[in-house]
């Protein structure tokens, strides 16, 4: 019993002592990718390696402890499989929908582009222009998303890999253990010396040692760990934070535009009106300017005018003399003269108050002798 | 966040682009409008005494504006009401009568012969007050005040200074049968009322010219049987003979400054202009032609006289620089251009001008020195003598009518037209004064 | 065109040199005019002292009393016409053998144009008389020139015959 009772140990927590190794090492080359990080996993792993620990501790508990730490990494592995499956379903969702946004806004651009152009060429380019860079804005970031999506998927695979490893060593180390338990029934029957005993015991005793080190060590580095999973996690939700205002300032800034082109379709039509309206008030103004003689060609003065929804003229005041007031006074007086511009009563409303509740003539004869 | 940032700018420009797009402003341009005078009522003023006053002073006013081409005066049996008073005036009558200003007014005796005057000026479409004053005088002044009246609406309105105050100088000769002719220089208002002769002669009266100052009119007379160069004052009516050379002796013309004349001799053997410091008595000849140099007028700035001069083979009009005699050509339409007489502001060139062509009437035009441009602005023939009111918006002229002259006027850009009420005799050389104090 | 100019002008030149030496010869001096008539106020009523009674047609000398004492001028023109010839040729040898006797060449025009310039019009038309006479004898101190231009008109009217008519030289007599 002595015998057995240094041999297997000793072997075994070497094992362990490599296994540990193996799986830290793999742990530090993860980090090279901060992007890599799944906090989860590290988390499985810390709770492996305690179960592995008290394993060693207690050698008669270990099998089933053993087992039912892999049990309960299974589990756990198995959540978070279905937790990242869910999380990745929910931003594939979430990139569908994006894209099919980012479609529907192009497919609305387009149809704006093309009602844009009858309107003007040069406002339609205008508007091209900035519907364009917007439209590459929410390609880009589409895109961005679904390589986001796509990495946190790889890295999902990457984790769940490590899983697999890990629980591939820890079949291995129970298998040792296994292998340990026979020696150990072989060692029983070999009858060891005291001493050997006793240096099996130093070497357990040291073994002991050297795991609380290591429990220690490990513990510290779970902290940071933990630390550097708060942190990349805070990073990641912040990151996630920023998409999502990015889309929703996406989907803000399509729906303006939208409204945008409503109005302006509705513009254009009262735009007509408009430009025929200021014809009439053209013509108006025309039948009843009294040009004086003292005034010459390149005089200009500027009217404003106040009109009632009536028509009719609330007020007519000059805000550019032409520096002649007897220039001036004809072209205010031409104004009044008219007194009621009648069929301005046929705008609708928002038309007159945005266009004809107030609005400027400037008074520049033409074609006068001098 | 600078992407964002971007974005949010972006999207600003753009509504804001499109805001302006629909926003802005409307602003129509009128570039046409209707070559008429301005409506204005002038109300028969009120008078609360007894006797009837001498004059109409509405009248007067009415006619004044009228004439000056710049209103249209309301027939007194076109008006509906006869308001004195603020409260008597209906805006609306007058708007639907299509008047644009009204002047309504009253008069009450100060005692004796004076006189109170009260006008108010209203804008019939703003339906404001423009303006009203209250000025006293004599009932032998009562004209005087109105032409005061009609220069204050006229300089309100249109923003030049009015010159219904002024006077004009004009000739009349009557046919006395036998080959006796009887000349006189006549003083009358601006309007052609209240006409006086100052100088009475049996041989020709020519030219008469303001000085600057309107106190004195020099001018031509034969009476010593051949032609002197004769400077009167106005107000005392003293005399005195400047000049009287051989040959002609003519075409005076006080310079800006009030110092000297400018005139026409031919006692160099033929018609050249010179100039004479009246002072000094100091005669400088300023042309040297052995063509004809004649009917000299100065630059407002009397640093250049314009002349007639047939030096090309046709009368034209040339303009002499004092200060080098440079000499350059003014006139190029047509076959006929002399008397001319410049604006005060020396922009513009009236003159008695004959297109080129058989038949050719000779009539007034008006020549732009800026652009060049020359428009003529009779219709008659034979008119000539044209002169300029001091406000540069009417020349007077004199015309034919029938087998005698009369005075017409016609605004500067020859929209209006009309003729001086004739006095006895043919009525020649008309010389709008300056300015008057 | 240019050598016509030139012939215009040397025409012209020799013209007016010619004119200019006879003109200045009757150069005298009114002085006594100055200020002679010193009128009462505004309606100074001066009388032509000097008018047509000393010097009418009436009063020709029996030697030149048939002849022509009016000349006509084409428009426009201060050329003496070869109808005028005989009658001033025969008055310029009645100045040359009479020196105490002395003619004043009264130059008209017609209406049309300025009046100022129509009076150096007349004063070119009179000078034209007085040259013809000068070289047919006539002496250069027995002739003067007062332009009227279009300010005594013989005929009243605006027709063409009215103008015909007024457009001449009167040359008058002076009183002995």
């Amino acid at each position: 019993m002595d015998k057995r009772s240094y041999l297997v140990p000793g072997l075994l927590a070497f094992l362990l002592h490599v296994a540990v190794l193996l799986l830290l090492a793999g742990h530090w080359f993860d980090h090279a990718d901060p992007r890599e990080l799944q906090p989860r996993h590290i988390q499985a792993q810390m709770v492996d390696l305690g179960a592995v620990s008290q394993a060693l501790e207690k050698q008669t508990e270990q099998a089933r402890r053993a087992e039912e730490a892999r049990k309960k990494d299974e589990q756990r592995k198995l959540n978070e499989r279905e937790q990242a499956q869910e999380k990745q379903r929910q931003q594939e969702l979430a990139a569908q929908e994006k894209a099919k946004k980012a479609a529907q806004a192009q497919e609305q651009k387009v149809r704006d582009e093309q009602a844009a152009k009858e309107k003007s060429v040069k406002e339609a380019e205008q508007k091209a222009e900035t519907q364009r860079q917007q439209k590459e804005q929410a390609d880009v970031l589409a895109k961005a998303k679904a390589a986001e999506t796509k990495a946190a998927a790889e890295a999902k695979q990457k984790a769940q890999e490590q899983a697999k490893l890990a629980t591939e060593k820890k079949k291995q180390v129970e298998d040792l253990a296994k292998a340990a338990a026979d020696k150990k029934k072989q060692a029983d029957d070999q009858a060891r010396r005291a001493a050997e005993k006793k240096q099996a015991d130093e070497q357990a005793k040291l073994a002991a040692e050297k795991k609380k080190q290591a429990d220690l060590a490990a513990k510290a580095k779970a902290e940071t760990e933990a630390k550097r999973v708060a942190e990349a996690k805070r990073k990641q939700e912040e990151q996630q934070r920023k998409e999502a205002d990015k889309a929703r300032e996406l989907a803000q800034l399509e729906k303006e535009l939208a409204q945008e082109q409503q109005k302006m379709a509705a513009d254009r039509a009262s735009q007509q009106l408009t430009v025929s309206m200021g014809d009439y008030i053209r013509s108006e103004l025309e039948r009843y300017w009294r040009i004086s003689s003292a005034s010459r060609n390149g005089m200009e003065a500027v009217v404003e005018i106040r009109l009632f929804p009536s028509g009719e003229v609330d007020s007519a005041n000059l805000v550019l003399s032409s520096g002649d007031s007897g220039f001036d006074t004809t072209a205010v007086q031409a104004v009044y003269k008219v007194d009621r511009f009648s069929r301005l009563t046929e705008l609708d409303p928002l038309t007159f108050e945005r266009n004809f509740r107030k609005f400027r003539v400037k008074f520049r004869p033409e074609g006068l002798r001098w | 966040m600078v992407i964002a940032m971007k974005q949010r700018l972006l999207a600003c420009c753009v509504l804001m682009l499109l805001a302006f797009g629909v926003r802005a402003e409307l602003v129509i341009e009128v570039t046409q409008g209707v070559d008429a005078p301005t409506p204005i009522a002038v109300v028969p003023f009120g008078w609360s005494g007894g006797t009837p006053l001498p004059e109409d002073i509405a009248e007067i006013v009415s006619t004044d504006l009228y004439r000056s081409g710049f209103f249209s005066a309301m027939k007194r049996s076109d008006m509906l009401s006869f308001p004195q008073q603020q409260a008597q005036v209906f805006f609306r009558d007058w708007r639907v009568s299509g008047q644009n200003y009204l002047l309504i007014g009253r008069v009450t005796s100060a005692g004796g012969e004076q006189l109170q005057v009260t006008y108010e000026l209203y804008d019939v479409l703003k339906e404001t007050r423009v303006f009203g004053e209250q000025i006293s005088g004599s009932t032998r002044n009562m004209r005087d005040m109105a032409h005061y009246i009609a220069d204050a609406v006229f300089e309100k309105l249109t923003g030049l200074r009015g010159a219904f105050s002024t006077r004009i100088a004009y000739v009349t000769a009557q046919n006395q049968g036998g080959g006796r002719h009887r000349y006189s220089l006549q003083l009358a208002d601006a309007d052609g009322a209240r006409a006086r002769t100052i100088l009475e002669s049996r041989e020709p009266i020519m030219s008469p010219s303001w000085s600057k100052d309107g106190s004195k009119l020099a001018y031509v007379s034969f009476e010593s049987s051949r032609p002197g160069i004769y400077v009167q004052h106005l107000a005392t009516g003293k005399r005195e003979k400047i000049q009287s050379f051989a040959g002609l002796n003519g075409a005076p013309a006080w310079a800006p400054d009030g110092q000297r004349l400018a005139l026409t001799l031919s006692k160099d053997g033929n018609p050249e202009i010179y100039t004479l410091d009246l002072a000094r008595r100091q005669l400088t000849r300023v042309t040297h032609h052995y063509g004809i140099d004649t009917e000299p007028t100065w630059s407002p700035d009397g640093q250049s006289i314009l002349f007639t001069s047939d030096r090309g083979g046709q009368p034209q009009i040339y303009r002499v620089y004092l200060s080098d005699r440079r000499i350059e050509r003014v006139t190029f339409e047509g076959n006929y251009n002399s008397s001319g007489k410049l604006t005060q502001d020396g922009r513009f060139l009236a003159m008695v001008h004959r297109s080129a062509g058989a038949g050719a009437a000779f009539n007034i035009a008006v020549q732009d020195l800026k652009t060049g441009r020359l428009d003529i602005l009779t219709q008659t023939s034979l008119d000539e003598s044209p002169t300029i009111a001091p406000n540069g918006s009417i020349v007077l002229y004199a015309t034919q009518q029938g087998n005698t002259g009369v005075l017409a006027a016609v605004s500067l850009d020859g929209r209006v037209r009309f003729r001086m009420p004739s006095s006895s005799g043919d009525v020649r050389e008309p010389a709008w004064s300056p300015y008057l104090q | 065109m240019r050598a016509l100019n030139v012939t215009k002008v040397a025409a012209l030149a020799l013209t007016f040199a010619w004119v200019a030496g006879c003109s200045s010869t009757s150069t005298q001096t009114d002085s006594a005019d100055m200020g002679a008539g010193m009128g009462s106020d505004s309606g100074a009523m001066t009388s032509g002292s000097a008018g047509m009674g000393g010097m009418s047609g009436s009063e020709l000398p029996a030697e030149v009393a048939n002849l022509q004492t009016v000349f006509y001028f084409d428009f426009d023109q201060s050329t003496v016409k070869g109808e005028s010839f005989a009658d001033l040729e025969a008055h310029a040898r009645y100045l040359s053998s009479n020196p105490q006797a002395s003619v004043r060449l009264e130059g008209h025009a017609d209406e049309r144009g300025t009046r100022e310039y129509n009076i150096a019009l007349g004063e070119r038309r009179g000078n034209a008389v007085a040259r013809f006479l000068m070289v047919n004898g006539a002496n250069a101190g027995q002739v003067e020139v007062i332009s009227y231009g279009e300010e005594k008109p013989a005929v009243m009217g605006h027709g063409s015959d009215s103008w015909a008519q007024n457009r001449r030289v009167e040359l008058k007599y002076a009183g002995r």
